[in-house]
């Protein structure tokens, strides 16, 4: 699905690391390293938020490049790491912000739609949150709600920013293997970045190795390799 | 010998003498008592007379802020007026706030001592501006306050200025410049105006012209309105601004002389002295039926009834507009608000040719709008 | 669809709206009965031959008003979301001031409100200084992260702008100065003719352009970065925003005046009655809201006889309704 060709990511005249050839297809891979190595430029870039890198990259067979805005938001869909919502929104008018590129310019929604909301809710286990005021959740439950809208939004490609950090030691195992069944139900590819290798083995299917300005791809004994790269 | 010496102490003496006399003529010059001022109308302005001198007083009228204001014509050297506001016998500079004490100057014959003024580019009247040009008289109001510096540049003996501001009042006693209220627009008549007149009379020590000028105004004024007769019809005045109508008040003297021409006002009421604050739509609504317009405005020189009609469509269908009975006193031509004020017969005489109540008569304030 | 409420409110407000209309044409110092307002409004005759232009007046003020009204809301509105601040507007972020120094700078220099060269003068110097201001804040916007500071700043620019008019007093003729301050009064009269039509379908063609902002605003509630994700051109959606708050808040300041509170109050009120966040149905009601709330002030101002002025009223309505929002906003955890 994901194809990367010679592939050299810089910001300004630093470059951040290279990547000679990768090809993903689905399941949920991590993407490991240290601060500053280029993680979150890597998801903008797929976003098509950052430019400045070398080589190319093709999804489903065209290139990024030939993606317009809209387009990509059909193919892409992101989770950050923080959300910073205005509004009162209920989580049911967040998740529903996921099938905005599938509208038209009026921006209205389908009984499929509510539908779809009301599936991945469920899927997720926060069906019962779905009246509630989005700002007064946790913030656990907020980024369930982000992930729920994510898939609502019904992309092949899910990218997420260190999605795990705020959460507390808990909601973080929870979120890595609820991100293991969505990926393994739904056929996606979800990259997701973390710092939290501990529980890598058991729910990825791989992991994107950033060091020493590399980007490699493991696919087992993700832990072991991963620690030996940091000489821990 | 002895002849010529004694001539010449004779001689000496004598002339000694002779100094001596002229010096205390001289004194006696200098202090002689003022002549006296009657006044008939004017509530504004009192006037004390004692040996020593001559108290003149300006203050408030009825129901208007308060204020009270006083200065002294020093007549004998043993006055005692330490601390108080003293003039000599005749003044020689005086600066003024208001384009209209010039107007009362100009009667007597005293514009040479106008040594500054506010508002320079705002006199109409070229033969005043002319010698004010002469004189190189100083600008006292940049914006709308007086420049301190200004006025104390042109070192008046007196500034005449407006009542209200009394901050800045303290402004001038501090840096040793004298003032005199002069309030000579609250009065409630035409003739109580123009007596200010005596006031300066008193000032520049010209009574009898003050006097005559003023006598031969109130006469040709009270003639022309026992000769006026009442016409039965009404009149509305000047313009909008905005949405806003300011009509003057019943008690305005811009009404008072219309009134006197035997017209009456449509928004007669006899409360207050504000002026009366109607809605445009309530003038147009009474302007159909207003047989007289009469307007005191300013607007372009040269302005004409076409130029009214511009300004609103709705003007065309006013009866004044269709019976060609609109009068109109454009500021920018004429200086109503100064000269009209020694003027008030003219006035009256203008209004009473266009009631066609006289015909012989040049108009110089008023005219058809045609 | 879901929203029924907010139908109902939709079609509440627009009832509103053309009541106060109504009342505006039917109210005033001369009393003119409302079967004879039909007739004047169809072409008819009345008694008083002044009374046709008597209702003309009243329906460009009330046009005037309902369009103004509109037009600042929506703005306020958008700038709102686009800002993330829900006191943002177009007079406190000075845009409205740039717009009152372009008109300062063509009035005080003695180009008269009447003559033609005036009126395009004035319409195209108070775009100037709106759009002017508008792209140095969003120039701003990009370098200070803090929305709090963001108003700062727009406040700043305002002093800035009153300064500088003033300065223009000086060389200014007193009834220039005079024409100024009573247009900085704020009034919905002054146009006259069929001028109110064209006022008003001016105003419409424009906030219609907002069709376009409705994803961009829907999304933008999650900020830049997630509204890019859903497929929103920032770009354009910023370029759009510019041009129509930056054309509306002009065209408004220059033919009635800086007026205030409508552009911040209105949306406040309309954020908290209706429940959908699709700014299909918010935009709509937000202009309807805004026009009913000019109406009413101007129908209050008319009512004083003229004695209050129009952002007298307007910050007597406004003021309250900003101060309980804050309140309420402070209760529910939101951030301002």
């Amino acid at each position: 699905m994901l194809k990367f060709n010679n592939i050299e990511i810089n910001v300004g005249s630093r470059r951040l690391f290279r990547l000679d050839s990768l090809e993903l297809e689905r399941g949920l891979i991590a993407l490991v390293g240290r601060n500053g190595c280029g993680k979150s430029t890597f998801i903008r870039s797929l976003l098509k938020e950052h430019g400045d890198y070398k080589g190319n990259i093709t999804l489903n067979g065209r290139l990024l490049t030939d993606f317009s805005k809209s387009e990509l938001a059909t193919q892409i869909a992101v989770v950050y790491t923080r959300t910073e919502l205005f509004g009162n929104h209920s989580v049911r008018d967040v998740i529903l912000l996921g099938r905005l590129p599938h509208q038209g310019i009026l921006s209205r929604f389908s009984k499929e739609d509510l539908g779809s909301v009301e599936k991945v809710a469920n899927q997720l286990e926060i069906g019962h949150l779905l009246d509630a005021a989005f700002q007064r959740l946790s913030d656990g439950e907020k980024q369930l709600v982000m992930i729920a809208r994510a898939l609502v939004q019904d992309t092949p490609l899910i990218l997420m920013d260190e999605p795990g950090a705020y959460l507390d030691l808990v909601n973080r195992v929870k979120l890595v293997r609820l991100l293991k069944d969505v990926a393994d139900d739904s056929q996606k590819l979800i990259i997701f970045s973390t710092h939290h290798i501990d529980l890598l083995d058991q729910n990825c299917d791989g992991a994107l190795l950033i060091t020493n300005e590399q980007m490699s791809f493991i696919q087992a004994d993700l832990q072991t390799q991963i620690k030996n790269a940091f000489n821990l | 010998m002895r002849l010529l010496l004694s001539s010449l102490f004779v001689a000496v003496v004598a002339a000694s003498c002779i100094q001596h006399t002229t010096q205390e003529e001289q004194e006696s010059e200098k202090f002689r008592p003022q002549k006296q001022i009657e006044i008939k109308y004017a509530e504004g302005f009192e006037v004390e007379y004692t040996a020593d001198y001559t108290k003149i007083v300006t203050h408030s009228i009825q129901n208007n802020e308060f204020f009270r204001d006083s200065v002294y014509i020093q007549h004998t050297s043993s006055a005692k007026l330490d601390g108080l506001k003293k003039i000599p016998f005749t003044l020689s500079s005086v600066a003024s706030q208001s384009t209209t004490h010039l107007a009362f100057l100009d009667c007597l014959h005293e514009l040479e001592t106008v040594k500054g003024l506010c508002g320079v580019k705002y006199i109409r009247n070229d033969s005043v501006s002319s010698i004010l040009e002469k004189n190189e008289i100083k600008e006292l109001c940049l914006t709308e306050s007086v420049q301190i510096e200004s006025l104390l540049d042109c070192n008046p003996e007196l500034f005449f200025n407006y009542p209200f501001g009394k901050t800045e009042q303290k402004g001038f006693a501090e840096n040793g410049v004298q003032t005199l209220y002069i309030a000579e627009y609250l009065e409630q008549t035409q003739l109580a105006r123009l007596e200010w007149i005596k006031l300066f009379g008193l000032l520049f020590n010209k009574v009898e012209e003050a006097n005559a000028y003023f006598e031969r105004v109130e006469d040709n004024y009270l003639s022309l309105r026992q000769k006026s007769q009442s016409t039965n019809k009404k009149f509305i005045m000047n313009l909008p601004f905005g949405d806003s109508w300011f009509m003057p008040s019943s008690k305005s003297v811009g009404v008072e002389v219309i009134r006197d021409a035997g017209l009456d006002y449509y928004y007669q009421r006899e409360e207050g002295t504000e002026n009366q604050i109607h809605t445009q739509e309530q003038v147009w609504n009474d302007g159909i039926y207003a047989d007289y317009w009469v307007i005191i405005a300013d607007r372009p020189v040269g302005y004409g009834l076409e130029d009214l009609l511009a300004e609103k469509e709705v003007y065309a269908e006013f009866k004044a507009v269709k019976e060609q009975q609109v009068i109109m006193c454009n500021i920018a031509e004429v200086d109503y608000f100064a000269s009209g004020v020694v003027e008030p017969d003219v006035l009256l005489r203008d209004m009473l040719f266009h009631t066609h109540q006289i015909s012989d008569h040049q108009p110089k304030y008023f005219f058809r709008l045609e | 669809m879901k929203n029924n409420r907010d139908i109902f409110t939709l079609v509440g407000i627009l009832v509103a709206a053309f009541c106060l209309l109504g009342l505006n044409l039917y109210l005033g110092e001369v009393r003119i009965n409302f079967g004879t307002i039909v007739d004047l409004l169809g072409g008819g005759t009345a008694e008083n031959a002044s009374w046709s232009y008597t209702i003309e007046n009243r329906l460009n003020r009330s046009l005037v008003a309902f369009s103004g009204g509109g037009a600042l809301a929506l703005s306020g509105l958008i700038l709102q979301v686009f800002f993330r601040n829900p006191l943002a507007g177009p007079g406190v972020l000075g845009i409205s001031s740039g717009a009152s120094l372009g008109v300062a700078t063509v009035i005080l220099g003695g180009v008269g409100m009447s003559s033609l060269l005036g009126n395009l003068g004035l319409i195209s110097a108070g775009i100037i200084g709106a759009l002017g201001v508008l792209i140095l804040l969003l120039i701003i916007s990009r370098l200070i992260s803090s929305s709090i500071t963001l108003l700062v700043v727009g406040l700043m620019f305002g002093y800035f702008t009153s300064s500088l008019i003033n300065v223009l007093f000086q060389w200014a003729s007193e009834s220039d100065t005079r024409e100024y301050v009573i247009w900085g009064l704020g009034s919905f009269e002054g146009l006259n003719g069929k001028e109110g039509w064209f006022f008003l379908v001016g105003v419409l063609m424009i906030s219609l352009l907002t069709v376009f902002l409705i994803k961009p605003l829907n999304a933008l509630v999650l900020g830049t970065s997630y509204a890019g994700s859903l497929g929103v051109n920032l770009k354009r959606s910023r370029l759009l925003i510019i041009i129509i708050c930056g054309i509306l808040t002009a065209v408004v300041t220059v033919y009635c005046g800086p007026v205030s509170f409508i552009g911040i109050a209105v949306p406040q009120i309309i954020r908290f009655i209706v429940r959908s966040k699709n700014h299909l149905l918010i935009l709509p009601i937000t202009f309807l809201a805004g026009s009913a709330l000019a109406l009413l002030a101007d129908i209050t101002v008319r009512l004083s006889g003229n004695a209050l002025p129009l952002n007298t009223v307007t910050a007597l309505i406004g003021a309250p309704i900003i101060v309980w929002t804050i309140i309420r906003m402070n209760k529910t955890g939101a951030k301002v």
